[in-house]
């Protein structure tokens, strides 16, 4: 097997309308790629596990489909992540459930099941569900530029396009997103340093 | 507030260089303002150290993969590949000190067989010229030794008449002609009568007997240079038992070659290593979960590395058929390989090789065990050193 894993997306895409094997192994380099950065977004849109996985899903194969039909992309996690936002949007308005989205709180244990246990752990994964109740309590427009910066490390370019705003906007957002949460997080932060 | 900002753009690596200047000296003075910039920090490297939390589920991603029709690449790591990759390099020296040893040996014994034979042409000692009247006279009388009697059961020591002014024989390497047992196998030391001079030796008989002489110690000599290590290349082409669904990813521009060198240890019994590239066809399951599990078909391209035993049956000096067991392993597992096959002498130490080979392949996945098979027609050349 070549070293799939050292080509970029744009050596990967063609490769995905080869045969067999071929086209599995980018796949996977792919998937493996931008997996957990596609499912945090999916969590942090449907704030439920069951619904991440069937829109993650979904994305996944719209995406492949998109790419066998001779459609070019170029680059695949924002073209995934503008996928998933589409699928959530269509499965709102069909099931008029948006606003129950809203009202469900984000949990830890929505993330991962096999989390550990031990006492750094612990501590970590209490920082981490700060972190999502900080940017829970974040309007919309701000909430949105966070976590595609913050977790799914897009630049401010892809940003501006998914959310179809000016660079500069989008960089005022990151930046007043990020100072709300951590003027939240601020007396916890504190707390955990004098840990 | 324009330093909480410029913090922000600074960890997002996006602070123009003569404000990150400015906001390091800011920072070397404001203790708040270090502290802000701690917790910025901190609050981007939990989120970054966190993206394992967020990786979907295994059955998750088998769903996927099932929908899209792709195959889950496994990345094959049995026991046997550990000890591959682990003593790789052993094998490598092992590979190159057998290598060394054979052509070490190899050069030793052509060494010695050529000393031997540089040694018998130049220490024969040039026979002391004997006059001893009564000697031969006694000899003449007691073996009555007829002059054509020249050679004898004592080694290299022939008399010769002093009388002789000619010069010995020289031959083509200006050492001086060995005259051996073998040229004329007869009882009694040759005695020359210094009254006779008819009696004295034939140099020129002997000068005509060179090329027949040579001849001979060449014979004898090719024999003795038979040090019972042979090379083998083989080129095979196989069926796997069960029928190929998938074809190799890659293949080694070796494919389907192999090379053997064997090692005679007793007659007709040889040991031999060998390194091959081939392909195996394997079927295999990969369990995902309690109710998920994918069977896996996959077609490697292998370099195994074996030992092999041949027991050849001789009909006459260029017809051998043998029975071969080898033994090898790669980094998938262990192979066990019976075969059969006709060796025929065509060319003084150039042989061809006929091979019908079974192979199996034992390998494990998850500590589960499973077999992948093919048989096999390899097609060589051996030569003989």
């Amino acid at each position: 097997m070549n070293n799939y894993n050292a080509y970029c997306d744009e050596e990967l895409i063609p490769l995905l309308r080869e045969d067999k094997p071929i086209c599995d192994y980018a796949f996977d380099v792919l998937f493996n790629r931008y997996s957990s950065k596609l499912f945090s977004y999916c969590l942090f849109l449907t704030r439920n596990r069951n619904e991440s996985d069937l829109v993650f899903h979904d994305a996944w194969l719209k995406f492949f489909d998109y790419i066998k039909l001779g459609k070019s992309v170029e680059k695949v996690l924002p073209f995934l992540i503008m996928t998933v936002k589409h699928i959530i949007v269509d499965k709102a308005r069909k099931i008029n459930r948006e606003n129950k989205f809203k009202q469900e709180l984000l949990n830890l244990s929505d993330f991962d099941t096999g989390l550990e246990t031990t006492n750094k752990q612990h501590d970590k994964n209490e920082m981490l569900e700060l972190i999502h109740i900080a940017v829970d309590s974040l309007d919309d427009v701000y909430k949105e530029a966070f976590i595609l910066k913050r977790y799914q490390e897009l630049s401010n370019d892809e940003i501006a396009k998914i959310c179809n705003e000016s660079v500069d906007c989008i960089r005022k957002r990151v930046t007043r997103s990020t100072n709300m949460v951590k003027k939240i997080l601020e007396p916890y932060i504190n707390e955990f340093n004098e840990k | 507030m324009d330093y909480e900002d410029n913090l922000v753009q600074f960890i997002d690596g996006e602070l123009p260089e003569d404000r990150e200047r400015e906001l390091f000296s800011m920072i070397s003075a404001d203790d708040s303002l270090r502290a802000e910039y701690k917790s910025l920090l901190g609050i981007n490297n939990a989120i970054k150290s966190s993206a394992a939390y967020y990786s979907p589920s295994s059955e998750l991603k088998a769903a996927v993969y099932r929908d899209l029709n792709i195959s889950i690449p496994v990345k094959h790591v049995p026991a046997f590949a550990k000890f591959i990759q682990g003593t790789k390099l052993n094998l490598l020296s092992c590979g190159i000190g057998a290598v060394l040893a054979s052509t070490v040996f190899f050069v030793s014994t052509n060494f010695l067989s050529q000393g031997a034979k540089s040694d018998l042409a130049t220490q024969i000692p040039i026979p002391p010229l004997q006059n001893s009247e009564t000697q031969s006279n006694s000899n003449m009388k007691n073996n009555s030794l007829s002059y054509n009697k020249q050679i004898i059961k004592t080694k290299f020591q022939p008399k010769i008449n002093n009388s002789v002014n000619e010069s010995l024989p020289i031959n083509n390497n200006n050492s001086i002609i060995a005259i051996s047992e073998l040229i004329i196998p007869e009882n009694g030391n040759i005695i020359y009568d210094v009254n006779d001079k008819s009696k004295i030796i034939d140099i020129s008989d002997l000068t005509k007997n060179l090329n027949d002489l040579t001849e001979i110690q060449k014979e004898d000599n090719a024999s003795n240079e038979k040090i019972g290590i042979s090379v083998e290349a083989r080129w095979s082409t196989n069926w796997s038992l069960a029928r190929e669904t998938v074809k190799p990813s890659k293949i080694s521009d070796f494919n389907n070659l192999g090379f053997d060198m064997f090692f005679s240890i007793v007659d007709n019994f040889d040991f031999g290593i060998n390194i091959r590239q081939e392909t195996f066809f394997v079927k295999y399951e990969e369990k995902i979960s309690n109710n998920l599990k994918y069977k896996l078909e996959q077609n490697p391209n292998l370099t195994s590395y074996g030992i092999s035993i041949r027991k050849r049956y001789p009909i006459n000096d260029d017809l051998q058929p043998f029975g071969q067991m080898n033994l090898a392993i790669n980094k998938y597992g262990i192979i066990l390989r019976p075969s059969i096959g006709i060796t025929y002498n065509f060319y003084n130490d150039f042989s061809l090789v006929e091979t019908f080979e079974y192979s199996n392949m034992f390998f494990t996945h998850n500590q589960e065990w499973f077999s992948a098979s093919k048989i096999g027609l390899n097609f060589g050349i051996n030569y003989k050193f």
